[in-house]
Parts: C-alpha cells; sequence; structure tokens
C-alpha cells in the first residue's frame, strides 16, 4: 500500500481518537431530542451491561454508562457525583447499594421521582420522599472452600469468625467500600457502636483478611487463600457456576433471636439538575420494573426480585425462606461515617 | 550530542523543547501549587512498605534481566532474538494482566501466593525485561577485545565478576532504579495481594474524596522519592543508552549449550503461562457456550486509535521541537526532564490532569493526552540515540544538497532517525493502550477502553468471559502497535 492510500487510514483513525477519546459529546448541553441518558453504575459491568443493552433495544434510548472500579465500589462514584453537584453530567446513579444513595439524597444530589413501576416494590425498600427506589436486591453469605472445609464445620453466624479456630483462614472485602460497608454499617446500628467496632476489632485480632473487593474474596476462597469468605450472593454464584471447589452458606440463620443476614436493594437514583430528566425518568422506569428484576435475577446476577411475586434466582433458596436482617436503610446510611471511622481505628486502612 | 550550531542561539533552539515539556508538566506544577493549600503534613506511613514491595520486586527483576541480559549478550542461544522478542511482550501489558492469567491455570496452589513479597516475586518477573534490554543494549557497545581477552584468560565466575559486572554496572543500576519506580506506581498488583502501599493510599483516598487537594499529603512524598531515585537513575541509563556509534564493538557471542536456552526463556515463560491460562478459561468454559463477551465496536476503533494517535502526536511534537536543539547541550537536561517525567506514576499525572481540569473550569481531557504528556520522554529518547549513532559525516553531506532546511531535515536527516522513532512511538502506544489508572479517572460517561473493560470484567465475570476480553485486549495492543509504529515509517521513510 503506498504513502498517500495509506494516509486517510490513520487520519480517519486519529480523527476518531479525538472524537471519542474524551468526554466532549456526552458532556456538552444536549440538544433536545438527544437520545441519550448517562447513568453511573456500581454494579457490576458484566450485570449493568444486561439491563443498558435490553433498554436499548426496547426504546432505541443510547445508555452511556460510568462504571466504578472493583477496589472502589460506590464510593468512588459516589464522590465523583458529590464533586460534579454544581455541574452534574449524570442523569441516573444505579447504585449497588442502597447506603450510598441515602447519602447522595441527604448531600441534596438526588432529585424525587416515584416511579409508578415501583409500585409494587414494598415501601420500606424506598425512600419515603421518592429520592430513591430499591430493586433486585442481594444477600450477604459465606463462600467456603470445600476442600478444605467440611460442611459439618462452616461457621453459622459472623460472630464464629471471631474464634481461634478461623484465625487468619477468613477473609471479607475492604469494608469502606461496596456492600461490605452496607454490613458492616448495618451491624453498628443492629449491635450499637461499641458493640460493633469491638465485634471487628476481635476479627483483626484473628488475623482476618481484608480483600479488594467481593470478587476478590471469591477468587481467595476459591483458591483456597482462605477457608471461608464473607461477600455478596451473585459473587459467590459466579464461583458456584465455574465449577469451583466452594459452597455457600447463609449466615445468622438459627435460633430464634437470629440476627439474619443483610438484604441490600440496588438502588435508583434521579440526580439533581440531570441533563437529560425526561429520559433519566424513562430509564428510572424500567430499571426498577418487574421485566429488569426478572433480567437480573435469571441472569449470574442472581439477584433477588423485590416485585411480590417474581421468579428468584434458581441456585439460590428462595427469599421467601431467608431470616433478613432488620434494618433501617436510611438509618444504616447514616451510620456509614461513624463506621468508616472505626475500621480505621480498627484495620487502618 | 555536542556539536555547535550555526545559525542559532542555544537559548532560542531549546525554546520549542522548553514549551513542550513546560506543558506536559503542567499537571505536577498544579498538584505542588496546591500543596500549601492541603495543610501542613505529610503522610508516610505506607512509605516503608512500599519502598520494601518495591525494591524487593525490583531485586528480582534486576538479577532475572541480567542473567537473561547477558546470556543473550554473549551467547549464541537457540532462538536467542525470539526469547529477546518475546520477552519484551511482557512490557506491552502491566504485571497486573499477566498476573491475572496465570491465576486462571490450576496447576499452581495460589494460596501460597499472597502479601509484599509473592507480590515482589511476580511483578520482578513481569518487568524483567527493562533490565534485560538494557544489558542486552549494554553487550552490544561494550569492547569485543576486552571480552575476548577475558574469555581466553579466565575462568567464567571469574570472567563474570571481574569483567561482566563492571562492564554492565550502569544498565543494571539503571534497570534496578527505574524498576523501582515504576513498581513505586503499581497499585493493581497490591490490591490484588491484599496489601497497601502509597499508590493504593492515593488510588483510595481519590476515589473517596475526589479532592485532588486532599490526597497531596500522600502523593507529594511518593512524588518525592521517585523523582530523587529518577535523578539517581538518569546518568546509568543515559550512559547506556547514548553509549558511543557502534563500529567493531560488541561482544561476539559463542555458542551456548541448550540448558543455557531454557535459563534465558524464564521471562518468556510466564507469558506464556499467562496466555495459556487466559486460552484455557475460555476452552474450559466453552461447555457453557461461547463467551458472552459484548465488544463494541466503537470501544475497539477508540480503543486502538487513541494511542496510535498519541504516539504520533507526541513523536511529531517531540522530534519537531529537538530537532533544532539537536547538537546543543539543552537536549540532554531535556532528556533528564522527560525522564522525570515519566518517573511520576501515572495515576499521579491523572490526579494532576483532573485538577487542571478544575482549574479550567471542568474542562475534559482525555486520558490519552494525560497518558502522552506523560510519556513526552520516551519519543526524545529515541530521538537522541538515534542521532547520537548517526555519522556526522552525513548530516554534513546532506548540508550540501542545495534545499530548504526543512527538507533537508524531512527527506534526508529524520529518515536515517525513523528506526528509533518508530520504537518510541510503538513504546508510548504500547503504555497508553495498557493503562487502567488513568482512564478509570478520566474517561467520560459511554466511553471505554478495552484493557479497562478486561479489568471490570475480571472482578465478576465468568472465567471464559475474561479469558476472550483478554485475547481481544491482546489483538487490539497488536495492532495498535503496528499501526503507531508505522506513523513514523511513512512520515519519514527513505525516498529516492
Amino acid at each position: 500500500m503506498t504513502q498517500r492510500a495509506l494516509w486517510p487510514l490513520f487520519v480517519a483513525l486519529a480523527a476518531l481518537a479525538g472524537c471519542r477519546g474524551g468526554p466532549s459529546r456526552e458532556s456538552a448541553a444536549s440538544p433536545a431530542g438527544d437520545r441519550t441518558v448517562v447513568v453511573y453504575s456500581s454494579t457490576d459491568k458484566e450485570f449493568a451491561e444486561l439491563i443498558f443493552h435490553a433498554y436499548e433495544q426496547k426504546t432505541g434510548v443510547r445508555v452511556l454508562p460510568l462504571y466504578d472500579t472493583e477496589e472502589t465500589k460506590t464510593a468512588g462514584l459516589t464522590a465523583r457525583l458529590v464533586a460534579e453537584k454544581a455541574r452534574p453530567k449524570a442523569d441516573v446513579f444505579w447504585s449497588s447499594d442502597t447506603g450510598r444513595a441515602v447519602a447522595l439524597a441527604e448531600q441534596g444530589i438526588a432529585a424525587s421521582y416515584a416511579s409508578p413501576e415501583a409500585a409494587g416494590i414494598p415501601p420500606r425498600y424506598k425512600s419515603a420522599r421518592g429520592l430513591w427506589t430499591g430493586f433486585a436486591a442481594r444477600i450477604r453469605v459465606f463462600l467456603y472452600n470445600t476442600e478444605i472445609v467440611k460442611p459439618s464445620e462452616v461457621p453459622r453466624s459472623i460472630l464464629d469468625l471471631a474464634k481461634p479456630r478461623w484465625k487468619a483462614r477468613f477473609a471479607f472485602p475492604n469494608p469502606h467500600f461496596g456492600t461490605m460497608s452496607f454490613h458492616a454499617a448495618a451491624l453498628f446500628v443492629r449491635w450499637g457502636d461499641d458493640r460493633a467496632a469491638g465485634f471487628f476489632q476481635a476479627l483483626k485480632a484473628n488475623d482476618a483478611v481484608i480483600a479488594a473487593g467481593n470478587a476478590d474474596v471469591k477468587d481467595r476462597v476459591a483458591d483456597g487463600r482462605v477457608a471461608v469468605g464473607i461477600l455478596d450472593e451473585d459473587d459467590a454464584v459466579v464461583a458456584l457456576r465455574d465449577k469451583k471447589p466452594v459452597g455457600l452458606v447463609v449466615p445468622d440463620q438459627e435460633g430464634p433471636d437470629a440476627l439474619g443476614t443483610p438484604l441490600m436493594p440496588n438502588a435508583a437514583v434521579l440526580v439533581q439538575g440531570a441533563p437529560h430528566p425526561e429520559e433519566a425518568r424513562r430509564f428510572i422506569d424500567f430499571l426498577v420494573s418487574a421485566e429488569a428484576e426478572s433480567i437480573l435475577a435469571a441472569s449470574d446476577a442472581a439477584q433477588y426480585p423485590l416485585h411480590p411475586g417474581a421468579p428468584g434466582p434458581a441456585l439460590l433458596p428462595p427469599l421467601a425462606g431467608i431470616r433478613v436482617m432488620d434494618v433501617d436503610y436510611d438509618e444504616v446510611a447514616r451510620k456509614l461515617p461513624a463506621m468508616d471511622e472505626a475500621m480505621k481505628a480498627a484495620f487502618g486502612l | 550530542m555536542t556539536r555547535p550550531l550555526r545559525f542559532a542561539r542555544p537559548a532560542l533552539v531549546a525554546l520549542p523543547m522548553g514549551l513542550l515539556l513546560g506543558s506536559a508538566s503542567l499537571p505536577v506544577l498544579v498538584l505542588l501549587s496546591r500543596f500549601r493549600a492541603a495543610g501542613p503534613g505529610i503522610d508516610t506511613s505506607s512509605l516503608v512498605q512500599t519502598l520494601g514491595f518495591a525494591v524487593g520486586g525490583a531485586v528480582v527483576a534486576t538479577v532475572v534481566g541480567a542473567v537473561v541480559g547477558a546470556l543473550a549478550g554473549t551467547r549464541e542461544l537457540r532462538g536467542g532474538k525470539w526469547l529477546v522478542l518475546g520477552s519484551c511482550v511482557l512490557i506491552a501489558a502491566p504485571p497486573a494482566f499477566w498476573w491475572i492469567g496465570a491465576t486462571r491455570l490450576p496447576l499452581v496452589r495460589w494460596g501460597s501466593l499472597l502479601g509484599p513479597t509473592s507480590a515482589a516475586v511476580t511483578t520482578g518477573l513481569a518487568l524483567s525485561p527493562v533490565t534485560l534490554l538494557l544489558v542486552y543494549a549494554a553487550l552490544r557497545e561494550a569492547p569485543s577485545n576486552l571480552y575476548e581477552a577475558a574469555r581466553v584468560a579466565l575462568p567464567p565466575v571469574r570472567r563474570a565478576l571481574f569483567v561482566l559486572l563492571p562492564l554492565l554496572r550502569a544498565p543494571l543500576a539503571g534497570g534496578f532504579l527505574l524498576t523501582v519506580i515504576l513498581l513505586l506506581g503499581e497499585s493493581e498488583i497490591p490490591f490484588l495481594f491484599g496489601f497497601r502501599t502509597a499508590m493504593t493510599d492515593i488510588v483510595t483516598l481519590f476515589s473517596q474524596t475526589f479532592d485532588v487537594t486532599r490526597v497531596l499529603p500522600l502523593a507529594v512524598p511518593l512524588l518525592v522519592v521517585v523523582l530523587v531515585l529518577g535523578a539517581f537513575a538518569g546518568g546509568p541509563l543515559l550512559r547506556t543508552v547514548l553509549a558511543s556509534s557502534r563500529g567493531a564493538h560488541g561482544v561476539v557471542r559463542r555458542p551456548a549449550p541448550a540448558i543455557l536456552s531454557l535459563v534465558a526463556a524464564v521471562p518468556v515463560a510466564l507469558a506464556l503461562f499467562s496466555l495459556g491460562g487466559y486460552a484455557l478459561a475460555v476452552f474450559s468454559g466453552l461447555e457453557r457456550g461461547w463467551p458472552r463477551l459484548r465488544i463494541d465496536p466503537a470501544t475497539v476503533l477508540v480503543s486502538v486509535a487513541e494511542p496510535m494517535a498519541c504516539a504520533w502526536i507526541t513523536v511529531v511534537l517531540v522530534v519537531v521541537a529537538a530537532y533544532p536543539a539537536r547538537a546543543s547541550g539543552a537536549l540532554r537536561w531535556f532528556l533528564w526532564a522527560g525522564l522525570l517525567l515519566f518517573c511520576i506514576p501515572a495515576a499521579i499525572f491523572g490526579i494532576g490532569w483532573i485538577g487542571v481540569s478544575q482549574t479550567l473550569g471542568g474542562l475534559a481531557i482525555p486520558p490519552g493526552v494525560a497518558l502522552a504528556s506523560r510519556a513526552v520522554g520516551l519519543p526524545a529518547l529515541g530521538f537522541a540515540i538515534a542521532y547520537s549513532r548517526l555519522p556526522r559525516s552525513l548530516e554534513d553531506a546532506a548540508r550540501l544538497v542545495t534545499i530548504s532546511p526543512v527538507r533537508r531535515a524531512f527527506h534526508l536527516v529524520l529518515p536515517l532517525l525513523s528506526p528509533s522513532l518508530v520504537a518510541a512511538s510503538a513504546l508510548v502506544a504500547a503504555l497508553t493502550f495498557a493503562d487502567r489508572d488513568v482512564a478509570s479517572l478520566l474517561l467520560a460517561p459511554g466511553a471505554s477502553r478495552l484493557m479497562l473493560n478486561l479489568y471490570l470484567l475480571s472482578a465478576n465475570a465468568p472465567s471464559a468471559t475474561v479469558g476472550a476480553a483478554a485475547w481481544v485486549a491482546l489483538a487490539g495492543a497488536a495492532l495498535t502497535v503496528g499501526l503507531a509504529a508505522a506513523g513514523p515509517l511513512i512520515l519519514w521513510r527513505r525516498r529516492g
């Protein structure tokens, strides 16, 4: 190929890089009729794409997503939304837990929107003022390596992890981020600050392994680096479907006073001052619908629908048979700063 | 390097390069200017562990790189060129990429590999080609008579200790320090191996706050350490790569037994091990059907086009800026400045560019701009290496041709420098393509990159999908490097 023949190709590629390299097309003021919606999503890309693809197919509206990395789950995008408060770029925040959604609502970053599609979702999973809407929930589970731990020896409660038997043999994700931060804050709400902080100090003294995220916990258990891990059930399902030597147990289910396991809905938030408010509302309608919940339940995301009667994930026990930790989601969100400080003190993270 | 120019003042010829490097330094200057606002105090709590990890990894990298480089440079190994080229593949992707691939193989009990020590060994192997290439290059410039005399007079161990090691002092020191610097900027590997470093603290804190000023107490000590190390590394690195014209130099390579070829294949083995892991992940998942990997064609195009465009633009800008200063002593200072910029971790550069963006009222900065500004020293080094090897008689002969200075530069001089510029362009493109830190900080909603996709998928996607994503990313990297290398070749090809 001659030099003259090659130049147009290279110039075209360079121009393309210039056009798509930066955020100019997305961040520019959108003209009327712009068929895009900007979604910040702390849900794993693999699963969020299922919903985005389905929505694009159904409506023709283009979804422009921005994801968190695994190590900075949810907190990264929350901080970004706060930083962009004066000039919002996002239309919708799809949070993988309610804690950060409540925090955003309290900082005036969430706009009120009560989606008609969420009418069937129980009120306890929604903001009373319409500032966030819960949908498609996950639970916290134990994943254990079946080559190291017999089913009869698996811990049944998170309290068991403070016992000498599990010293340096268990892992959980960095408690400053993602659903682990929700789990930790929920314990602070249920037990009070002193008891919860004492529990985490006991875990630290028992040589807890702090992993980068839920997926990292899954890998460590599957590879046998630790015997047991605390993580979300969707990460556990990935290991099960990859036929790793692992088993799954829902913790804190036994006895009349059992604590129960946290149920953590995703949360949809309409961003205050969203550049595409109408498209944002329509996207939220789809996101919280039974249709979207069914997609997430049937996929590897394995999330429990909150619409009554919708079928749950195939590999997991039905939600009706699981004792769920009784917490107020707003209260859990308000506990996040105190929990963060206690974790810094306990683990030096 | 020090031939005086006839037509221009030193200050004038240095101006374009000064402006270019000044612009590239903008994010660092913004960070430092905000350091006062950050309040008193610096946080060095994780610096000791960070240095332990970085120095440990660099020791492994230097030992492995030195042994393999010395073998490839002094012995006629079976497939020696392929072993060196295959080792270079490791530099085309970050250590985490190779680690994630290797962990897909069920051959090793990964349970024993955790913490800074395991991380140092892994990253040391992955970065060993840095020292390997420097040692290999140095041996090709070494005085052949000296080494031949040592071969006759000394047994192998004494020859290695008293002749080879002193000959390789500069590349070993340069390789060691450069590897320490690269590891100080590493954040993904510590996350994967479950320990904290200054870089993971910076990334974590910035993600929690999105506040440039608040990370400065952590970032500034790290910045000072890498710049001091960079200043120490500059001398040996420049001595190694700017050696005098080859002429009759270079160690004569003698035939070697097959076992030495196996020893030299250690870095290649890591690459094959990891690629095998990704391939196995794809094939083992086939029973569940073909991996569900959504590939947006626009993402593939931009992932290839952006690094390519950045590499070309950087190389052209550096050539335009450095050419007038080619015979001036200022060029060496620019090389130092460029090297120091490259020593700054990519994530800190990204945070600095966010600071610039905030100062300019939220102006969007594409990741490629941030990465190219960090890598601007590499084409400058490529230019200087090539020019230092250009016989003066050739340039003098070119001056006798009655054409304009610009046409002379483009048609006669620069084509002679193009091999080094091709290598520099390819390296800038490879580094930009492989980035994950800056992309995750600066990418706009809706935009994506193949390498960032791979990391996002590696969190939760099935192994088969991760394996497929890795192979797509590798294919993209190969295409990117090829296209980036073609730019200088086309622009400055020999004519007539």
